[in-house]
């Protein structure tokens, strides 16, 4: 029956239900029979039940009444005892109905026949009859009380039988009620339970059938649906999971076509991973594909460069039908088998099927060819393909909207062609193009790594031979250092004799001694001279006393007698005795200026006093000369300046004598007024809004600004050589020039050649209480010999102190060699430290003792070096650290040697109180001595570089902003005469100059910062606004070490060229490896072969030429430019004496190769040393050099060093005669 | 009601067990003179002496027969002769009204009735005379007509 389910579950909780009815009507039926039952036993025997044991009572009661009537011998009593007799008989006659009306009548009689007895008895005896008949009577009265009880006792005995009667039919009942029931609910149950069976197996049945059947959906058959269920909910559902599976039969056919697709195409890509040539690819490619879409046979064709489609790969082909490549090798086996067609490797595009389908983009599929078109062989046998299919291989282009083809892919099958291994052909041959195009690429990448390797060889070669020429060099420094060891013996011979000399003269003492103890009235005057030259200052100053006391008395005039004119004479006695008290007061305190320990009193100095009294000493001068003297007092200045009068009188003296001197006609004018607004201090602590010129000028011959400098320097006069025109020590100027530096101003002039000089002192308002801390610097180290002085001009004074002053003041950047010095007694905490110090980068020495460290340290002995820094013990053996930190603090050479404590002591403010850098107590830790280094050589080998940038003031886009940001110390200057001011005062290390600076002529500058800083010329940049000709670029060129022409990035080449020097200073290089120049050393060898040789530099690159040029210039070879081979071979015939030509090879108009060969076609220069300069370090280029008649080649970039090692050699070979200066210097050196 | 009756036993019995020590220098004086009453029997009755408690139990109809012989049937005088009150006292050791009560209880109760109390001594001896079984007692005077008097123990 086919009822759904929901009908079904209320079909047996109906049945169920009914069930239940029936149980619970049957119970009522039942139950009402023992409800009966249990009534009569209620309403019928209850009562009797109780009535026995109250009539027991009753009747007791009665007895006992009748007892106590006689034994109270009461009559009344005894005849109330029938009320107790006729309550029992009531009692009995109201049970009457519950009882047998028999038993009850018997019962009753019974009870009156005792009592009627008893009555009698009781009667007798209270009447006290004795006797026989009254115990007869007693008798008679017993029997019918036992008769009595017996009917009682029948009674109830009766009524407890009915009871259990009662009790056992309503127990019957019960019992079939309980059994009734049973069947009942057993019926029921039997029914339900199987209704249920009967519909659970129906519905199970269907559920293990959709079960089942989702179970096979699971795995995939969708072939067998579930069958038809009925109408119910479940059949319904049945019916939805045979759509379901309909649709995923569906996806599943579509999943697997492309899994096939792209298990083909992965295993394509794995194929083809890793470096393949593009035979291994075309191969690997169809090896796979081909057995992938059931193609029996295959073969790739890959369309090379000259769009030929190539054969290049096949599968299972005929051996005949190989690829090109590989065939040659099985020839010999392919011959067994030419019965079959000939192989066609090759095709061009459009020829053939291959050709065509190379042409188009779809695949070509060829059904039923003819049997012998393609023959499918295995050794057992051939069969013709059935369908022969063409893939073009294409490539999606990324510049082109045609996608471009690679190759052609041919397969043939037994099988017709599907549309699924179209699909994947389709799909792979993007990857296989790729494969292809990789394959390509990595060939080409192959053969470009080959070339390279080539290359590289050739460079280690190369290499190698500058190794070797790196040998050469060393070998001659061995030699070099031979020579130096040679002179120290040579040094120390000389010291010998100079002992022997000193010696011989301790000797001639003694004799002279002798002889003035011979010549007593000699050593008399002697001594009255010593005594003399001792006092006369002294005894200058006691006429000078008298009179100025005089000439001040005459000037005050007090009796009138005087005429004006001759007071005023008087009083210029006065202020000239005065001059001459203070300039004796000088030559005596000239010790202290030398010294740095000038007093300067700095007190009010009211400047009109002092112009009207420089006017009173001069005026007679300058009449005397027939000049004119005016002085000036700008109004805007302030009455006083703090200053010190004496000093600024004898700067003024000094200036105006000499004004004066040089003047022949016209005028000398002193005028105090406020610093010009464009002028520029050298100094930079002068402001100008807080100083005042004091301006000497005069109208005489004037000073040519190459000389400008030159006056300054102490015994220089101009003009001196010829006639001697004008005497004096020509102290003047330069003392002058000191004091103005001592009262913290600057003397400058401004002058040219017969244009009258004009010499201008600043001062600043307020005079700096301390002399300029350079002072001492400045004038000790003049290097010129102290010479005899007279007091001759005014303010010309000795230089006397130089020479003791000379040790006094060391320069801080006194050499030293680099090192730290370890001064410590425990060896091995000296070797860790020095192992850490090497770490660092850095050299060390030990010394054991203080004693020994001293001595290091002061480097007294030839050949030592002061050490970079000291690292110092407390408790050393012999003296302690703090004795040796006082003595290395009182040494002027070891006095700024940066000095770290390291001790176990701990007193790091003693210490540093004695001026110890820092104060490290051990145990110190690693990063502790790290540190300790650090802060000792805080940058190794490092000091700022010193730029010096002379550019306009106004310009727009100063250099010197650009260069702020580097790490230099910076100073600029708007014009060429405050360049060469500074220049003069400081040493710099490079200097730009800026060529659009309006004043300037360049050359004239560059000439004289070279004579005025002379071995210290700094390295010279020249920075051009515009284009430079020619010829001035190669005038420029000589003395520079660059030139930047201002157009496009040439800011940013300026700023190259600048950090380039920066980088030469910090790395502790000598920027323009100028030492060879420099008169403290030995020369170069090699420098003195180029010393003043001629050489020719051909190049086309200016900046190569300008390098080269600055180098060589700086060795002192005299260098001509050329910048083609033409301009050589000119210059060659202009200039006989060129010693060696360098030539560049690659030059415009005529290349290096074929100047050189010019060059030797003449005869005179067949000997000529030509070093051939080349870019291209090939080994040709080199073979070809020596084949033009190069004498030897180097490669660019050049290598100062090794171009000088070149030029030195060529020259040596060249067996040329050394020239004189040459050999002058060569001999001295020697 | 056991117990009571128990307890009421166990009075007697101890009531009975007390009473003859003064009982005896009486018998020993009734030898001499005149005894206060003398029990007697059947001649016929092979007795001659009886425990006094036998008498007692027989007069109290505890005791029906006479070992395996006769039936006993005692016999008592008026409540108001000497003989009953000296019998009552000396053999039953308790009073003559204790008696009556006795024996009220037991005819009420429907248990037992009392041996007839007879006017005279003469009865007494005729009724003694009369029944073989019978036993009573009566005064000392009296002329016994023949009864055998019991010595009691």
């Amino acid at each position: 029956m086919r009822l759904s389910l929901r009908a079904k579950l209320i079909a047996i909780v109906g049945i169920a239900a009914f069930a239940f009815l029936v149980l619970i009507a049957a119970g009522a039926v039942i139950g009402r029979q023992t409800d009966r039952e249990l009534a009569n036993i209620q309403r019928r025997l209850l009562p009797k039940v109780e009535l026995a044991p109250r009539l027991d009572a009753d009747f007791e009661r009665l007895r006992r009444n009748l007892q106590d009537a006689v034994a109270a011998v009461d009559a009344e009593a005894l005849a109330n005892t029938r009320q107790a007799k006729d309550r029992l008989q009531a009692e009995l006659a109201a049970a009457r109905s519950a009882l047998n009306p028999a038993d009850v009548d018997a019962l009753a009689r019974a009870i009156d026949d005792y009592y009627a007895t008893a009555l009698d008895v009781s009667r007798r005896l209270l009447a006290g009859e004795t006797g026989e008949a009254l115990v007869a009577a007693m008798s008679e009265m017993q029997a019918r009380h036992t008769r009595a009880v017996e009917a009682l006792r029948i009674t109830t005995t009766f009524d407890r039988s009915e009871l259990e009667h009662a009790f056992t039919a309503a127990a019957r009942a019960q019992a079939t009620a309980g059994r009734v029931r049973l069947v009942v609910s057993a019926v029921c149950l039997v029914f339900v339970l199987s209704l249920s069976m009967w519909f659970s197996r129906g519905v199970l049945n269907s559920v293990r059938a959709l079960t089942s059947g989702l179970r096979r959906f699971g795995r995939g058959e969708f072939s067998q649906p579930i069958v038809d269920l009925g109408k119910d909910e479940l059949g319904e559902v049945a019916a939805q999971a045979n759509q379901m599976a309909t649709n995923l039969s569906q996806l599943a056919a579509q999943r697997d076509r492309a899994d096939w697709l792209r298990t083909g195409h992965a295993g394509l890509s794995d194929q083809l991973r890793g470096e393949l040539e593009l035979e291994d690819v075309a191969a690997r490619a169809i090896g796979y594909l081909a057995p992938y879409v059931g193609a029996r046979v295959g073969a790739v064709y890959d369309l090379d460069q000259k769009n030929r489609l190539r054969l290049v790969g096949t599968y299972a082909l005929s051996s005949e039908r190989e690829p090109a490549s590989s065939r040659a090798g099985k020839e010999t086996e392919a011959h067994g088998s030419g019965d079959a067609l000939a192989p066609v490797c090759e095709f061009a595009v459009g020829e053939g099927l291959v050709g065509q389908a190379a042409l188009q983009t779809d695949i070509m599929v060829v059904t039923d060819p003819p049997p012998a078109y393609l023959r499918v062989r295995s050794g057992l046998g051939e069969a013709p393909a059935q369908t022969v299919v063409l893939v073009p291989i294409l490539h999606a282009h990324a510049f082109a909207h045609q996608p471009r083809v690679s190759g052609v892919i041919e397969l043939g099958l037994f099988s017709p062609w599907s549309e699924r291994a179209g699909d994947l052909m389709l799909a792979v041959r993007e990857t296989f193009s790729i494969a292809i195009e990789v394959a390509r690429a990595r060939a080409a990448t192959r053969q470009l790594l080959a070339e390279t390797q080539r290359q590289a060889e050739l460079l280690s070669r190369q290499e190698e031979e500058l190794r070797a020429s790196n040998e050469v060099l060393q070998s001659q420094q061995e030699e070099l250092v031979q020579t130096n060891e040679e002179l120290i013996q040579q040094t120390e011979e000389l010291e010998a004799q100079r002992k022997i000399l000193e010696d011989r003269n301790q000797e001639l003492v003694r004799a002279r001694s002798e002889l003035e103890r011979k010549a007593a009235e000699l050593s008399t005057v002697s001594a009255y001279k010593s005594q003399f030259l001792a006092n006369m200052s002294h005894e200058l100053r006691t006429p000078l006393n008298s009179m100025l006391l005089l000439s001040n008395l005459l000037a005050s005039n007090e009796t009138g007698a005087l005429s004006d004119k001759q007071v005023e004479y008087a009083g210029t006695i006065y202020s000239a005795g005065r001059d001459l008290l203070a300039l004796i007061n000088q030559v005596l305190d000239l010790a202290k200026i030398e010294a740095g320990r000038y007093d300067v009193r700095v007190a009010p100095v009211p400047l009109r006093e002092v112009v009207a009294g420089l006017e009173r000493v001069f005026s007679p001068l300058v009449q005397e000369k027939r000049l004119r003297l005016v002085t000036e007092v700008a109004e805007d200045l302030p009455p006083t300046i703090a200053s010190d009068r004496q000093r600024i009188e004898q700067i003024l003296n000094n200036l105006l004598a000499n004004a004066v001197k040089f003047t022949a006609k016209g005028e000398v004018t002193l005028r105090i007024e406020r610093p010009a607004p464009e002028v520029v201090f050298r100094r930079p602590e002068l402001r100008r809004d807080a100083a005042v010129a004091l301006v000497v000028s005069d109208t005489g011959l004037g000073i040519a600004a190459a000389d400008h400098e030159r006056i300054f320097a102490p015994f220089e006069q101009l003009d001196a050589a010829p006639d001697r025109r004008y005497g004096g020590t020509g102290l003047g100027l330069n003392i002058a020039r000191e004091l103005a530096h001592l009262l913290g101003g600057e003397l400058q002039l401004r002058s040219s050649l017969g244009q009258g000089s004009t010499f201008i002192c600043y001062l600043p308002v307020e005079a700096p209480a301390q002399p300029a801390p350079d002072q001492a610097r400045k004038l000790g180290t003049g290097d010129h010999p102290s010479g005899p002085s007279a007091m001759g001009g005014p303010g010309a004074s000795p230089p006397r102190a130089s020479d003791s002053m000379g040790t006094a003041a060391i320069p801080a950047d006194l050499p030293h060699d680099g090192s730290l010095l370890i001064i410590e007694d425990d060896p091995r905490f000296a070797a860790a430290l020095g192992e850490l110090i090497e770490r660092q980068g850095l050299k060390y020495r030990i010394a054991r003792d203080g004693r020994s460290g001293l001595r290091m340290a002061q480097a007294r002995e030839v050949g030592q070096r002061r050490p970079q820094a000291i690292v110092l013990d407390v408790m050393l053996p012999d003296i302690d650290g703090w004795k040796v930190m006082e003595e290395l603090r009182a040494d002027p050479i070891t006095a700024n040697i940066p000095v770290h404590f390291i001790s176990g002591v701990d007193a790091a403010d003693h210490g540093r109180s004695l001026g110890a850098l820092g104060y490290l107590t051990k145990p110190a830790t690693q990063q502790d001595l790290v540190r300790m280094v650090q802060s000792l050589v805080p940058h190794p080998g490092r000091r700022k570089c010193r730029l010096l940038v002379v550019e306009a003031g106004a310009a727009a886009d100063p250099l010197a902003g650009k260069l702020a940001g580097e790490d230099l110390y910076l100073e600029r200057a708007g014009n060429t005469g405050d360049a060469l001011n500074l220049l003069g005062q400081e040493r710099f290390d490079c200097l730009i100059l800026d060529l659009s600076l309006p004043d300037l002529d360049g050359l004239d500058f560059l000439r004289s910062v070279r004579s005025k800083c002379g071995a210290d010329t700094p390295a010279v940049v020249v920075y051009a606004g515009r284009p430079l000709s020619k010829a001035e670029a190669q005038v420029l060129e000589a003395h520079t070490e660059a030139v930047v022409v201002n157009e496009g990035s040439s800011t940013e080449r300026l700023l190259d060229e600048v950090r380039l020097f920066v980088r030469r200073v910090n790395e502790g290089l000598d920027p323009r490896r100028r030492g060879s120049s420099s008169p403290q050393r030995h020369p170069h060898p090699a420098d003195v072969r180029l010393q003043g040789r001629k050489i020719l530099v051909a190049d086309d690159d200016m900046r190569t030429l300008y390098a080269l040029s600055a180098m060589l210039r700086a060795k002192g070879v005299e260098v001509l430019a050329a910048d083609t081979g033409q301009a050589a071979l000119t210059i060659l015939e202009d200039h006989a004496d060129v010693r060696a030509v360098l030539m560049d090879i690659m030059m415009p108009e005529m290349d290096g190769y074929e100047a050189i060969r010019r060059i030797r076609e003449q005869v005179r220069f067949q000997s000529l040393p030509i070093i051939a300069v080349t870019a291209k370090a090939m080994k040709g280029d080199a073979e070809k050099c020596l084949e033009a008649g190069a004498t030897d080649y180097l490669t660019k970039p050049i290598d100062p060093e090794k171009l000088v090692v070149a030029l030195h050699r060529v020259l040596s070979h060249n067996g040329e005669a050394p020239d004189p200066i040459a050999a002058d210097e060569a001999g001295r050196s020697s | 009601m056991p117990i009571f009756r128990l307890i009421f036993r166990v009075l007697i019995v101890a009531l009975l067990l007390v009473a003859p020590t003064p009982g005896l220098p009486t018998a020993v004086r009734a030898a001499a003179p005149m005894p206060a009453f003398r029990v007697i029997v059947n001649p016929a009755n092979p007795n001659t002496s009886v425990d006094r408690k036998f008498v007692a139990d027989i007069f109290l109809k505890k005791v029906t027969r006479w070992g395996q012989l006769d039936t006993v049937r005692p016999v008592d005088l008026r409540p108001d002769s000497p003989a009953r009150r000296a019998f009552d006292e000396e053999v039953l050791k308790r009073s003559v009204s204790a008696v009556r009560n006795y024996w009220q209880q037991m005819v009420f109760s429907g248990r037992d009735v009392p041996p007839p109390e007879l006017n005279s001594e003469e009865e007494v001896i005729a009724y003694v005379l009369r029944s073989p079984g019978a036993i009573g007692y009566v005064s000392g005077g009296i002329n016994l007509q023949g009864t055998k008097v019991l010595i009691l123990k």
